[in-house]
């Protein structure tokens, strides 16, 4: 089942991993394991950073079962009411928890799916530019946005978007329209996520992209062109397919984290500026803050965290499974 | 050839960068030089949010107090912007201070509670008799009820403020152009409607109300007026119950009001979005005709913006006619500021007794007439001199408001907390030097009724009740404000019976109900 | 590439400039727009009338912005955490991606189910900052490069230009006796170039972005970071403004123009932040690629 990703659809189809595979098998486990010292050894510092920094700190966990007492500690404090679960049931019976879910679920759809897609194309695009100088200068200048913080961000679409002086509204005025007051309105809010998130990773993006068609041999656009093959037909044919497997594994890590919400900063300024715009724009990032705001919880912040852990994994496994049924790509 | 080049500088900036920031830590960390002394210097840590006005290289204020005291002020300052984070995550892995500065109460509080502070009312008498002496028997009773907790205990000293430099907020008008467009200058909310309108037909079609800082600032002024707050307060008009303001009749009318500014184009269509560009764009453009601000506000700010934009400036206000009112029969309220800041000082156990006695010898020095001028001024001669009226000003680079050294100047203010600005006691005799305006405002205003601003309402939670009204809070707060702002632009209508009992069942749904109740028991436990 | 000339490819090109040159106008805007702010006159700033053009040049917000030692401090430090952590980061990413993407590795797939873990389960922040500070490493640049080294996303990503390299490239090396050691560092190293500068580019920016993490372990000012310092002048106003009271606010507002002033030292600082990775990274990110061609054309 493994290693039908990567090898298999190495561009050039060699014989591929499968003789290896049987061979690995019917070697006992220590010597196969002495035979790859060398790999043992690279991941020798990787997994000592896990090991270390990921997986002795997770008695943490524990903190979402107690009632954390910040003097006693993780350890000293008292575990939580009702067998430990409180504050889960405390977080299932929040009047909008549904709706939250939702909002959140949606949200992250919606950038997972059309998020990358404004970048490849881009990529697509200065793939095909000749003209060297043009090429770096739109590519430079479209990082820029990536740096921005997201309270400049939103500050910037709040003008562009702005009923009375803003640019998109003065073109709908032009055009005979209404002039729209867009982060007022909830229908409106995400839209304006994706929009913000995309503008802010076009160019960004294109690093990986144009990175990838950096790897693509060469010889296959020759072969193509041989074969008769124009513009648009090498792109569809041999440069897209390359950015499938990146995609389809973005797309199954952000499947693992759909209930975190991605864009936080930006979706909680919106929210701020606008609590109209509550019932879309209420996530489990922007519910976890407001109850941080009132009172330092600890225990409960945690439990909310843990549940979202615990579906995400379970997304995620559901994800890598599909996907590696559907497209053939997976993470493992 | 060039692309080698380039490519090449690029490595070059990187390297050199990296050699230039290896060097800077070193280079910052040399140890402030100890002056000679046979006593030994005592070492105290204190943590304070970066809101300071001292030049982080500046150490003309920790010498004189290890001269003074033989007290080395060790300060570590929190990022304000994450000052809540820095603070819980210290307390929780056992890294905090010794003295704590400038932290708000309701935290101190919540801290408190796991025996982190050190009580302080027992030794107030003995030990901290200035700063006693700055509050009347009457304010210091106050100020133990609402700051100690359930058993009495106060773990946090407040700044006591100086009523020269606090008061209500009141309205300015430009009180030529009402009467050019043949209207009053408004002593009532419809009357500024009138006049608001008259202006919009006769001198100026683009008049506007701007706001700035989201929707809970747009009833600024207006509250006063239908006397009532977007928050939960003690309302003087329900025997000073505890009361959640948005769900009341009185804010009732206030939001029918403020639609009514909304759908006649008064009220800025994005008001609670709007920048603080935007914001006072409109102010030197000459479109708003009157301000909510502290008295004093049309000379230091409005009329140098009109003038800039050469418009005559005519911002006044009038001493007869500081606030608007909604209820002619009741009058309007005004905003009362605590005799005390909320922002607080507090000594944790961490500190030994002998430390603690120095800090607190200390502490009552800064509220002598001499502590106080050291903490706002420095050293005569060095920061600042007197001049013949006997105002003390800064000198020399202290005098530069806008010296990027100090992060606080990004704001101008120099009069800040701590080193150069009041500690724990602000100067009165200063403060009526600097802002002689408040003097006649509070004067005009004291026969005005009350609404309390910047005191703090004191709960005694238990820990499931804090749980449990953290949880309602979130879901009454994310409610009213969708509503409140519906009412405002009208897709909802106040007037309407239909949806104002519609939003009255939300709240009721929400738990509005056992909210307050909550908040009620809790606050009667502290009422001694 | 051979030039052609057809129809399509014109309607192509068409489509191609008119992406990019929208694409550059959309994201040059803000920049303009900041950048004519920080220079312009503070009554030009105050009433809106900046928008691509600055209105009354001055310099005087640079000057002020780097006279002020915090700043230039808080950028050389950000440059020595970047550079640091991100080596590192990137030397044991690519150390453990090889292995990893090895199908025949017997770790395999124990190893991915730990790390997949590790991206939803963590202790939180209190236990991580106890051991960090376990480990002595609070308030000093070791917490920014030891503790969350790798990302596991980066770690992917690194496999999957690992995996791209054509296998048979690797097969005909080992059948002329190569060993695995001489195969990665010969053979893979050479070829896998665009995605280690990939990589180097991400966690660089990660670190260089990152506000969290030295704000948790930094306790010193001279110690922190340049998004610790901009987020506190950027944040300050709205931050400050809840404790203070009107004769504070009297003071702020002594200036008429300090709302002006403020934003331009604002933007003023965002820029100066910007510099270097607007400078660094397309030249770093060129050099890669050329690299990379040159090792296609020997491959």
């Amino acid at each position: 089942m493994d290693g039908t990703t990567a090898v298999a659809r190495a561009p050039a189809k060699g014989p591929a991993g499968k003789p290896a595979k049987e061979r690995a098998k019917r070697r006992p486990f220590f010597r196969t394991l002495w035979k790859q010292r060398f790999l043992v050894l690279l991941l020798i510092p990787g997994l000592a950073n896990f090991i270390v920094w990921h997986y002795i700190p997770m008695y943490g966990v524990t903190l979402a079962f107690k009632d954390y007492n910040i003097r006693q500690g993780i350890f000293g404090s008292p575990w939580a009411a009702d067998l430990g679960l409180h504050h889960l049931v405390s977080f299932l019976n929040y009047p909008y928890f549904w709706r939250m879910i939702a909002n959140t679920v949606w949200l992250n759809l919606l950038l997972a799916f059309f998020l990358p897609l404004p970048g490849i194309i881009f990529a697509l695009a200065l793939n095909e530019i000749r003209l060297v100088r043009f090429k770096r200068m739109v590519q430079t200048v479209s990082y820029f946005p990536y740096f921005l913080s997201s309270v400049a961000v939103v500050g910037i679409f709040a003008m562009i978007l702005s009923p009375s002086t803003g640019v998109v509204n003065s073109i709908i005025e032009l055009l005979g329209g209404e002039p729209i007051y867009f982060l007022m309105k909830a229908e409106f809010f995400r839209p304006l996520m994706l929009t913000m998130s995309a503008w802010q990773a076009v160019g960004w993006d294109t690093i990986i992209w144009l990175a990838r068609i950096a790897t693509i041999d060469t010889q296959l656009y020759e072969s193509a062109t041989v074969d008769g093959a124009g513009r648009l037909k090498k792109m569809w044919y041999i440069t897209l397919p390359a950015f499938k497997e990146w995609y389809v594994i973005g797309l199954i890590l952000s499947f693992g984290s759909l209930l975190a919400s991605s864009g936080f900063e930006k979706n909680l300024l919106l929210y701020q500026a606008n609590p109209g715009i509550v019932s879309q724009a209420e996530t489990i990032g922007i519910y976890l803050y407001r109850r941080g705001l009132v009172d330092t919880q600890f225990s409960y912040g945690a439990m909310v965290g843990f549940a979202n852990m615990l579906v995400c994994l379970v997304m995620l496994f559901i994800g890598n499974l599909v996907s590696r049924k559907l497209t053939d790509e997976a993470i493992w | 050839m060039r692309r080698t080049l380039r490519t090449a500088s690029a490595l070059a900036f990187l390297v050199l960068a990296l050699l230039a920031s290896a060097c800077a830590p070193s280079a910052t960390a040399t140890p402030t030089p100890a002056g000679p002394t046979d006593v030994p210097l005592t070492s105290v840590e204190v943590i304070r949010s970066t809101n300071m006005s001292q030049s982080y290289s500046d150490t003309l204020f920790t010498d004189f107090v290890k001269e003074k005291f033989k007290l080395d002020l060790r300060y570590t300052y929190y990022p304000s912007s994450t000052f809540q984070e820095k603070l819980s995550l210290s307390f929780s892995t056992n890294s905090y201070g010794d003295v704590l500065e400038l932290v708000d109460s309701a935290i101190i509080n919540r801290y408190s509670k796991d025996g982190f502070f050190q009580p302080l009312e027992g030794i107030i008498d003995s030990k901290l008799p200035n700063y006693r002496k700055a509050y009347s028997d009457e304010d210091w009773a106050f100020l133990l009820s609402s700051m100690s907790d359930a058993e009495g205990r106060l773990y946090a000293l407040p700044v006591r403020m100086a009523t020269g430099s606090t008061g209500s907020n009141i309205f300015f008008y430009r009180s030529a152009q009402f009467e050019k467009a043949g209207a009053k200058v408004p002593t009532t909310v419809e009357e500024l409607y009138d006049g608001l309108m008259a202006i919009k037909t006769k001198i100026n079609p683009n008049v506007t109300i701007p706001n700035q800082w989201g929707l809970a600032n747009v009833y600024s002024g207006f509250d006063c007026a239908f006397r009532t707050q977007n928050v939960v307060w003690k309302d003087p008009d329900a025997g000073g119950q505890l009361v959640y303001g948005p769900i009341t009749d009185k804010f009732r009318d206030l939001l029918i009001y403020m639609n009514k500014l909304y759908e006649s184009g008064l009220l800025a269509k994005e008001f609670s979005t709007m920048s603080d560009e935007q914001f006072w764009s409109e102010y030197s453009a000459g479109n708003t005709y009157f301000c909510w601000r502290y008295p004093g506000f049309h000379n230091k700010k409005l009329n140098g913006l009109l003038t800039a934009a050469k418009i005559e400036p005519d911002w006044e206000y009038d001493l007869d006619n500081l606030l608007l009112s909604a209820y002619p029969d009741k009058g309007p309220l005004q905003q009362r500021y605590g005799t005390f800041y909320t922002a607080t000082v507090a000594i944790t156990d961490k500190l030994e007794a002998d430390a603690t006695a120095l800090v607190l010898s200390y502490f009552d020095w800064s509220c002598t007439e001499e502590g106080q001028l050291f903490h706002e001024f420095g050293v005569e001669g060095e920061t600042y001199e007197v001049a013949g009226d006997g105002i003390p000003s800064f000198i020399g680079k202290y005098s530069d408001a806008t010296d990027t050294n100090k992060l606080g100047s990004y704001y101008g203010n120099l009069q800040d907390f701590g080193p150069f600005g009041y500690f724990l006691v602000e100067n009165e005799a200063h403060a009526n030097k600097f802002y002689p305006e408040y003097k006649e405002s509070n004067a005009a205003l004291k026969d005005f009724e009350y609404m309390d601003l910047f005191v703090p309402i004191p709960y005694r939670f238990s820990q499931a009740e804090e749980t449990r009204q953290a949880e309602l809070y979130v879901v009454v707060d994310s409610v009213s404000k969708e509503y409140q702002l519906s009412f405002i632009v009208g897709t909802k209508d106040p007037g309407s019976d239909a949806d104002w009992n519609e939003y009255i069942g939300k709240m009721e749904k929400a738990g509005i109900d056992e909210y307050m109740q909550l908040l009620r028991d809790a606050n009667a436990r502290t009422v001694k | 590439m051979i030039k052609d000339r057809s129809l399509s490819s014109l309607v192509i090109d068409i489509f191609v400039y008119g992406i990019a040159t929208s694409v550059f106008v959309v994201t040059l805007f803000p920049f303009l727009n900041l950048i004519s702010t920080s220079i312009s006159g503070n009554m030009a700033v105050l009433t809106g009338k900046v928008g691509f053009l600055p209105v009354d040049v001055t310099f005087e917000a640079y000057g002020r912005v780097l006279s002020n030692w915090l700043i230039p401090n808080a950028f050389f430090n950000s440059v020595f955490y970047t550079i640091t952590s991100s080596l590192y980061s990137v030397v044991i990413t690519l150390m453990m991606a090889y292995p990893m993407a090895k199908k025949d590795f017997i770790l395999r797939k124990p190893v991915w189910y730990m790390l997949v873990v590790t991206m939803y389960f963590s202790g939180g922040m209190i236990p991580t900052f106890l051991l960090v500070s376990e480990m002595g490493m609070i308030d000093s640049w070791a917490s920014q490069v030891f503790p969350l080294a790798i990302a596991v996303g980066n770690l992917i990503l690194m496999r999957i230009f690992i995996n791209n390299v054509p296998a048979e490239l690797e097969e005909s090396a080992k059948l002329d006796g190569a060993q695995e050691v001489s195969v990665f560092f010969r053979i893979i190293l050479p070829l896998i170039k665009p995605g280690i500068a990939t990589i180097t580019l991400y966690y660089a920016l990660w670190k260089w972005n990152d506000f969290f993490n030295p704000m948790i372990y930094f306790s010193t000012y001279q110690k922190f970071p340049l998004t610790v310092i901009l987020r506190e002048i950027v944040l300050q106003g709205s931050n400050v403004d809840k404790f203070m009271t009107a004769a504070q606010m009297a003071q702020k507002d002594t200036e008429v123009f300090m709302e002006a002033y403020v934003t331009r030292l604002k933007d003023t600082a965002l820029i100066v932040s910007m510099v270097p990775i607007l400078l660094v990274f397309p030249v770093l990110q060129r050099y890669f690629i050329k690299g990379l061609n040159e090792g296609a054309v020997k491959g």
